[in-house]
């Protein structure tokens, strides 16, 4: 009897450990520091099941405000898209706000922005996913650290999300992730998504990892969809933390005039 | 010599910093008519828009080319007497017309644009009715049918914009004498509901005399405010427009000699004091648009020369639900109140029409199904429109569609009830 009860608090003792362990790790990727600001462009390659291949490329600006984000994008190709914008207004105490402007309408319309789960842009990432720039929700998750492994090389952590909660699984459309967070920089080097029903949905995979302006920035990222068999790559470029990004960038005026 | 020589520095700096692109986009519409099966319409509208950036500065110039292949719409009536001098397009006989559609320059200086050229200028945002976006008279040689885009005239107008912490104030000065380009009498979308033509009178004739027109830029020019402030995830706007109304006042002068009745068309002016609201939450979005304009002509069969004014007070209440993946359902109400109402008046004192939108994108962003349905109450009439748009790359895109009116045929929308069409075309971009 003595020897269950011991195993028994071993077994507690060990699990807290680990939790506390994984939340740390957790804790460390919100921390990593992406910047007051940034410019950079962002090529989407976007291939479909039978090869086809689009390729879309935007310039993005973002700029933290204390807590609150605001971040802007302009479409520079393909032309038919040209001059469509898309503004966030990303607010950590009140619903976010969402702008888009196309430019065959000439209006600028209000878009609700409690869409987290759905597709960014037709690519194979979510809003969700483009909103939390590779950082991970502690109020939607519960996480569980599975072990060490490697990944191209570079030592990681093995994590699990899991969704709270049934109405977080809705909102996201994802149940669970496998996350594998990179033990030198805190970034995850590959993600796989399983989606409401727990069935696999999606792969990220982050290479191309470099250190610029001391803050760890990632150059390519590729979405597998196992679901649909639709990829997408995003290729960072000209990645600016220091350039000054002006405030007056973050209107709906801007959004509607262009770059 | 001095003064050449900055001069050339100038423009040797100028053209230095200077970037060009440049982008052309073709689009082809087919339209069938289902009733008979004829071909309604062919046609071919090529742009070429011309975007020169300067450091803080940009020079638009956008150029459209029509050209009809076939023409039920307008056979041999390409009109352009509603334009100003300065705006009006060039008739290319039966085939088509070339337009100069914008011409602008935009300097932005901090919290400051200033705009200057012709262009559109779009206030609002609701869907398929107009409300506070009348700065721009509209082309109805189809109706409503055409996207606003191409549709919409632009004028050659003065804008300026400043923004201040949360809030923006826009000015525009318009000496753009150009106003709605109507359908004339025997053309498809020809308007005949008593609504907006005057119902002819038994055994006279009927002469159409010239429009008397509004023709001094700067006596004759409109002008238009727009304040607005943000703040708790919500947006205010406040509205005055001073323009002359781009539809004519159809004066109607009987003559018991010759027992004819002359319409003599006239542009009056009216003043619109507008506001707007929007707020987002959760999967909804709610939009508010308002407006009150005074003075406003409409017909009256027991008023002298069968018109009469008054004010007129309308809204547009919006929701956008975005709650289905990747879709939008939109709902919108307008009401219309004539403040001054009496029984000649041939609206009724209360006009109701609501708009359903509904929009789903498929296929990584590829396939685009579309369904816009405009109904007023009070004649049950309207215009359903379901559309197809399917991307073959990135920058060819093929459509399907139809435009069916249904309803009495005495209403706004039912009185094209012959011009029901199935439509194919594509666009093309590089």
């Amino acid at each position: 009897m003595q020897y269950i009860i011991k195993n028994m608090l071993l077994l507690v003792l060990s699990t807290s450990l680990w939790s506390m362990d994984v939340l740390e790790i957790v804790d460390h990727v919100n921390a990593r520091d992406d910047g007051l600001q940034v410019t950079r462009n962002l090529k989407m390659q976007l291939t479909n099941k039978h090869g086809q291949i689009r390729v879309q490329a935007t310039a993005f600006y973002r700029k933290y405000y204390g807590k609150n984000k605001k971040s802007i994008m302009f479409y520079e190709k393909p032309k038919r898209l040209k001059g469509t914008g898309f503004l966030t207004f990303d607010n950590f105490t009140k619903e976010d706000e969402q702008w888009l402007y196309l430019p065959a309408l000439r209006k600028v319309r209000r878009v609700s922005s409690s869409d987290r789960g759905d597709w960014f842009l037709g690519t194979d990432f979510s809003y969700e996913d483009i909103k939390k720039e590779g950082k991970i929700s502690k109020e939607d998750y519960d996480f569980k650290l599975l072990g060490e492994e490697k990944i191209d090389g570079h030592n990681v952590y093995k994590i699990e999300s899991t969704v709270k909660n049934e109405q977080i699984a809705d909102e996201l459309g994802y149940s669970k992730l496998i996350s594998y967070i990179d033990k030198g920089s805190f970034v995850a080097r590959k993600v796989i998504f399983y989606d409401e029903r727990k069935e696999l949905l999606k792969t990220l995979h982050s290479t191309e990892i470099t250190l610029i302006e001391n803050i760890w920035s990632v150059h390519h990222m590729h979405m597998q969809n196992h679901q649909n068999q639709h990829t997408s790559d995003f290729y960072f470029s000209n990645i600016d933390y220091k350039s000054k990004v002006s405030d007056n960038l973050f209107t709906k005026m801007s959004l509607k005039r262009g770059r | 010599m001095k003064s050449l020589v900055l001069l050339s520095t100038l423009l040797f700096v100028n053209l230095y910093s200077l970037e060009l692109e440049s982008l052309v986009k073709i689009k082809n519409k087919n339209a069938l008519l289902t009733k008979n099966a004829t071909l309604q319409e062919a046609m071919l509208d090529t742009t070429l828009e011309l975007d020169f950036f300067f450091d803080d500065a940009k020079v638009v110039n956008i150029n459209r080319m029509r050209l009809d292949a076939k023409d039920n719409i307008e056979p041999n009536k390409f009109i352009n007497s509603n334009y100003s001098h300065p705006s009006k397009p060039i008739v290319m006989g039966d085939v088509g017309q070339i337009e100069l559609r914008e011409l602008y320059y935009e300097k932005t200086l901090e919290n400051t644009t200033i705009k200057a050229g012709k262009m559109q200028t779009v206030w609002g945002e609701a869907d398929g009715i107009k409300l506070l976006d009348k700065l721009n008279p509209q082309d109805f040689t189809e109706f409503i049918l055409e996207d606003f885009e191409d549709s919409r005239i632009p004028l050659w107008s003065l804008s300026l914009t400043q923004a201040f912490n949360n809030s923006v104030v826009e000015l525009v000065w318009t000496p753009d004498t150009s106003y709605h380009k109507l359908p004339k009498q025997g053309a498809a979308y020809a308007f005949t509901s008593p609504r907006i033509v005057p119902a002819p009178v038994a055994g006279a004739n009927v002469v159409f005399a010239n429009a008397d027109k509004p023709k001094d830029a700067i006596k004759d020019s409109d002008i238009g405010v727009r304040y607005t402030h943000s703040f708790e995830g919500m947006e205010l706007g406040f509205y005055y427009i001073y323009t002359y109304e781009d539809f004519p006042v159809l004066y109607q002068d009987f003559d018991a000699s010759t027992a004819s009745v002359t319409i003599n068309p006239s542009y009056e002016r009216s003043s619109l004091y507008g506001m707007s609201a929007d707020y987002s939450y959760k999967d909804f979005v709610y939009r508010l648009e308002a407006g009150l304009t005074d003075g406003k002509y409409f017909l009256n069969s027991t008023a002298p020369r069968g018109v009469k004014q008054s004010d007129e007070f309308s809204y547009i209440i919006g929701v956008d639900w975005y709650g289905l993946t990747e879709s939008l359902m939109s709902v919108q109400l307008n009401q219309s109140y004539l403040l001054k109402f009496n029984n000649g008046f041939t609206r009724p004192k209360i006009d109701d029409t609501i708009t359903l939108l509904y929009k789903k994108d498929m296929m990584n962003n590829t396939l685009h199904v579309e369904l816009l349905e405009i109904h007023n109450f009070k004649e049950n009439d309207g215009v359903i429109r379901p559309k197809i748009k399917y991307e073959l790359d990135e920058e060819t895109l093929i459509y399907t569609g139809l435009d069916n009116f249904y309803g009495d045929k005495k209403g706004l929308y039912c009185q094209f009830r012959d011009q029901n069409r199935f439509l194919l075309g594509f666009e093309k971009t590089f």
